[in-house]
């Protein structure tokens, strides 16, 4: 059984079985090469940290359908064809929203898409920064990120100057 | 967590194997986490109303509950229990029933990462401070989709900006993060806060200018990130009638208006983690009722936000987008830089 | 002034000029038809009347040239009006002038849709105070009252093919399958920034304006028709409705409409307590109109800071002195209601004092404001001539930087005694007007100390039994005072046949009364000439190219009251 030990889901599933170091070691020492393949260890501590989390998206769910379920229960029903219309300041609405969506926003995403990796490029340089720096790479630390974010400064002033940035 | 394991098997004298700790546990955290979000989201309707009256030199409610109308948002609550529940017949309706339960998710899911205290978190994670911004953006997602499946026109411009703006102003609120993280050299949201300890100084927002100018970006960011006035651009009562949300009623809109507060305290209790020290104290290394020296920040950051939201007018869309691109960011990209080379001369110095 | 005018007329076009009248001091000639262009063309050009002020319609079913139209002109500069009149036979048209006064677009098709008359040439002649359905033409005389219609359908305003505009645009450029482009959004009539109820549709490309389109007369209660059918003093509780943000002013420039048919004037005492109730009307209109448009552009609590004020001066000087807050009924033709409460100069001189502080905590907030000078500088710029040519009087033409106001430029009620100074702006964009409006409450509030320092015991109302109601210990004391109030209550005031356009500085700007006596006890017509309707006039134009957000901002700046737009 040959699975990579960087894979996220499986690491996680398994995780959620093998929750203890010791118990794994102890307990499924046969299963030799299930615990080479799988960091027990490393997987009880992905437990510990994203088991949590399953239990809020869980619980928000419930609280959510809760809430929802409960104001079906007591509210009244009164519907009509009016109160059912689509809000456009007391006049008929003419026409849908399935238009061209306009062009701006599309810009904006673009970007965003562009700067939002480039912060996430960044986070582990800022992590390893400290470090870096301790083991004398001072230079190198920071001319590296500087050629990086450099390249999207001048990407910045790039989209600026064609106007991009303009809204109207 | 370690704290409520502790609690369950010696308090309560429980019989726990590693999993059933970790599940029980995990569960009374996520439990806590809800409810003192509920809570809290419910709380600051009422003491947003109360200090925007304040302000604006009235009382706010007075009525129901003894003390200043104190019990004004379970009546509030109660209320909305009670409220029909219209989908207009040209929604598109399992997407208009999804988006607010998306987004009431989303609100949720970052508190998970929040340290109130030291161990008192739900998921004490090495990437805690990027899980935040990661989950906190699913609400883009619930916005969107309520805007679009309501197949109404102010409904849809409130989720065109709504989603061109948070995406905007996720950048600098990103990058103004990172200077903290060059600083502490870690993700986890507790590192970060046991980082800053030793008195105010060491605080991540006084310790030199550019964190300081990352701290005002942030918060300035955060605002905006909450859709909260003068940045209030998705709902815009007086343009867009109601935004995203014109067509909710009841709980549907509850569920919106509750995760909106929800967020207004989360950014608040994320900038008094990573920039405010957490719950260290001014002067000193002693940690004392560390949960209440957390939230007594929190609710002051969260006060300032009333405070400016009460103050200022609403931006223009067009200069919103200009000020996240051409102040905030590049003010961000410097602080970034600038953070980067204090570092490396204070560490020569030291050396 | 004016008889120069007439006499310039009359040197230039000679014989076209069928007829010169002068009533109650003013000026009128008649004119055919077919020279209107040429008449107001040369009025605009060579007189320098800058301003269409209105175009009213009056209805004489005896006549064979039934309908008069009246243009009434003035020049700002030389302090001069003129009334051009037309006389129409059913069914024919005149001229439109809309090309010459940009006002006239609005002013006609209000002529068109009450009295059916019709403009050749006139760019847009659709019906705008009446709905789009409406049969019939409301303020003809044969019009019956009481006639109501059942109307439904609201009316296209961009039509079908203007509305799939931006589908040809976009079908030329790319050929695209999916015509949609542009959007067309309804701004109102159920709107949080329309403040009542009217309408713009804009054709939206993201979140600039391409086209708008306004439509109003929501509110139309036909006003007019209502005081054809009551007695002069009647009409008094109609005028509260029309700009229900400061009503005494609507009473009080009434009133004195009528006593200018009338050829009376007012005791001393009941003028200068006009002018305190006028004044202090006009600072709750400004008040109410910067803190809504701070609310519109996202300041909310200056609201409050503002409203508290205005509720202030309200409960505890306008109640006390009338009965009421809004629909206050207070002047009286030939005097006043009631004579001022005790205490009357001590509630105001502590509501002023509090005006003034809150005039600071709200100029502290915004002036310098960098969002709100963002918001506001440069939006909705309005050039003095655009500004003039439309029929912009009041704050929004001050904004331009004229400095034209009725009491400095034509006083009444005795303004000319009063030391006050006229602010005006610069640019005329939404900014000035707010800040004209700021100052010129620092001014009313002067004008007010003065008025008190002038009060002097005496009567409050006419002693002229045609006109006042006598008092009430003589009604009930002795024959002679019931009957005459009597015959003043059951039949009216006798006013002398004639015509007359009484006007002054309303809160949003000049507001006249057009009113037409046939000597009987009833109006034959009584026109209003609201600040708005000119003003609103010109909001499409302004808003096509800016934001919505602007448009917002632009709509709370020039103060739209429907009460008085739609009448």
């Amino acid at each position: 059984m040959v699975v990579d030990r960087r894979d996220f889901s499986v690491n996680f599933l398994i995780a959620l079985l093998i929750t203890n170091k010791e118990l794994a070691s102890r307990k499924y020492a046969r299963l030799r090469v299930i615990y080479i393949w799988f960091d027990a260890g490393e997987a009880a501590f992905m437990a510990e940290q994203f088991v949590p989390l399953l239990l809020v998206i869980s619980l928000a769910l419930i609280f959510a359908l809760l809430f929802l379920g409960l104001s079906y229960w007591l509210g009244p029903k009164k519907a009509s064809k009016l109160k059912k219309t689509v809000y456009e300041c007391g006049i008929p609405v003419r026409g849908g929203i399935e238009i061209r969506f306009f062009i701006r926003f599309f810009l904006v995403a673009l970007l965003f898409l562009l700067f939002d990796l480039e912060a996430v490029f960044i986070y582990p340089w800022a992590v390893m920064y400290q470090s870096m720096l301790d083991g004398g790479r001072m230079i190198f630390a920071l001319s590296e990120m500087g050629v990086f974010v450099g390249i999207l400064v001048v990407g910045l002033v790039y989209v600026w100057k064609k106007g991009a940035l303009e809204w109207q | 967590m370690e704290i409520i394991t502790k609690l369950l098997t010696e308090t309560f004298g429980l019989q726990l194997d590693n999993t059933g700790q970790l599940v029980a546990g995990g569960l009374t955290m996520a439990l806590i986490m809800a409810l003192v979000m509920a809570t809290c989201a419910i709380v600051w309707t009422w003491a947003e109303r109360k200090v925007a009256g304040f302000i604006q030199s009235r009382y706010g409610p007075m009525r129901v509950g003894k003390y200043h109308g104190a019990l004004q948002p379970v009546a509030d609550m109660v209320k909305i229990l009670g409220k029909e529940d219209i989908i207009p017949d040209d929604a598109d309706k399992p997407l208009f029933v999804l988006a607010p339960i998306i987004i009431f998710i989303a609100s949720l899911l970052p508190w998970a990462a929040v340290p109130f205290a030291p161990g008192f978190i739900a998921s004490d994670m090495d990437l805690g401070l990027f899980y935040i911004f990661a989950v906190s953006s699913g609400a883009i997602v619930g916005i969107l989709m309520a805007g679009w499946a309501s197949n109404n026109k102010w409904a849809l411009y409130g989720a065109a900006r709504g989603a061109a703006q948070m995406v905007s102003y996720e950048i600098p609120l990103a990058l103004a993060t990172i200077p903290v993280v060059m600083r502490t050299g870690s993700l986890n949201m507790n590192d970060i806060v046991i980082g800053q300890q030793g008195g105010i100084f060491h605080w991540n927002a006084f310790h030199d200018p550019f964190l300081f100018v990352a701290f005002m970006i942030y918060f300035i960011s955060s605002i905006a990130e909450v859709n909260r006035g003068p940045f209030d651009m998705p709902e815009t009562e007086s343009e867009l009638v109601a935004g995203y949300h014109t067509e909710y009623t009841g709980m549907r809109f509850a569920l919106f208006f509750l995760s909106e507060y929800a967020n207004l305290f989360l950014v608040s209790c994320i900038a008094t983690a990573v920039f405010l020290g957490g719950w260290n104290l001014p002067v000193g290394n002693a940690v004392v009722l560390p949960g209440l020296v957390f939230l007594a920040k929190a609710v002051l950051l969260v006060l300032i936000q009333i405070w400016i939201r009460w103050t200022l007018p609403r931006l223009r869309v067009d200069q919103l987008m200009h000020v996240c691109w051409k102040v905030l960011i590049p003010l961000s990209l410097l602080c970034l830089l600038g953070s980067g080379i204090l570092l490396m001369v204070s560490g020569e110095i030291a050396a | 002034m004016s008889q120069k005018l007439v006499d310039s007329l009359k040197s230039e076009f000679g014989d076209k000029i069928v007829s010169v009248n002068n009533s109650c001091g003013d000026e009128s000639v008649l004119v055919p038809g077919d020279s209107l262009p040429a008449v107001l063309k040369y009025l605009k050009e060579s007189e320098s009347c800058e301003q269409l002020t209105d175009v009213i319609g009056v209805d004489y079913p005896e006549r064979t040239e039934r309908f008069e139209v009246n243009y009434l002109l003035r020049s700002i500069a030389n302090k001069s009006r003129i009334n051009v009149k037309v006389a129409v036979e059913e069914g024919m048209d005149i001229p439109t002038v809309s090309d010459i006064y940009k006002s006239a677009n609005w002013a006609e098709r209000e002529v068109f849709d009450l009295y059916g008359v019709k403009f050749r040439n006139h760019p847009d002649l659709r019906r705008i105070l009446c709905h789009h359905e409406f049969e019939g033409h409301a303020l003809r005389k044969d019009y019956p009252i009481e006639q109501g219609q059942f109307l439904s359908t609201p009316e296209k305003l961009i039509d079908d093919i203007e509305y799939h505009g931006g589908a040809f645009r976009a079908d030329e450029v790319e050929g695209e399958d999916n015509p949609f482009d542009l959007l067309n959004v309804n701004i109102g009539p159920s709107h949080p920034a329309t403040h009542g109820a009217l309408r713009i549709e804009v054709q939206l490309d993201g979140e600039t304006i391409v086209k708008a389109k306004s439509e109003i007369g929501y509110l139309h209660r036909c006003f007019e028709k209502e005081a054809e059918d009551h007695t002069w003093s009647q009409v008094m509780p109609y005028t509260d409705r029309l700009n229900y943000v400061s009503s005494m002013l609507n009473n009080c420039i009434y009133a004195s409409s009528v006593e200018k048919l009338l050829g009376v004037e007012v005791p001393q005492r009941a003028q200068i307590i006009r002018v305190i109730v006028s004044e202090l009307s006009r600072i709750i209109d400004h008040l109410v109109c910067i803190c809504a448009n701070l609310v519109d552009i996202g300041a909310l609590t200056n609201y409050w800071y503002f409203y508290n004020i205005r509720e202030g001066i309200y409960y505890d000087i306008i109640e006390p002195l009338c009965g009421s807050r809004l629909t206050t009924n207070f002047a009286r033709i030939g005097g006043l209601s009631h004579d001022l409460f005790d205490g009357f100069e001590d509630a105001v001189e502590k509501h002023l004092q509090k005006m003034e502080v809150a005039i600071k905590e709200v100029t502290g907030l915004i002036a310098r404001n960098r969002i709100f000078l963002d918001r506001t500088v440069d939006v909705g710029v309005l050039t003095t001539d655009e500004a003039l040519s439309y029929g912009y009087t009041g704050p929004c033409l001050r904004a331009t930087g004229l400095d034209y106001d009725v009491r400095k430029h034509a006083p009444y009620s005795g303004y000319e005694d009063y030391k006050f100074d006229v602010p005006i702006g610069e640019n005329g964009d939404t900014r000035d007007r707010i800040m004209v409006r700021m100052e010129e409450m620092y001014q009313s509030a002067s004008i007010i100390r003065q008025g008190i320092q002038k009060l002097t015991p005496g009567p409050i109302a006419l002693d002229n039994a045609s006109v006042s109601l006598p008092p009430k210990e003589s009604v009930y004391g002795s024959i002679e005072g019931v009957m005459n109030q009597f015959k003043l209550i059951s039949e009216g005031i006798k006013v002398p046949a004639g015509e007359a356009y009484g006007y002054g500085e309303g809160a949003n700007g000049e507001l006249g009364f057009f009113c037409v006596s046939d000597g009987t006890g009833q109006p034959h017509r009584l026109k209003v000439r609201p600040p708005c309707f000119p003003i609103f006039s010109a909001f499409d134009e302004i808003i096509e190219g800016l934001m919505i957000a602007d448009a917002i901002a632009i709509l709370g700046s020039i103060n739209i009251i429907a009460g008085e737009l739609d009448r």
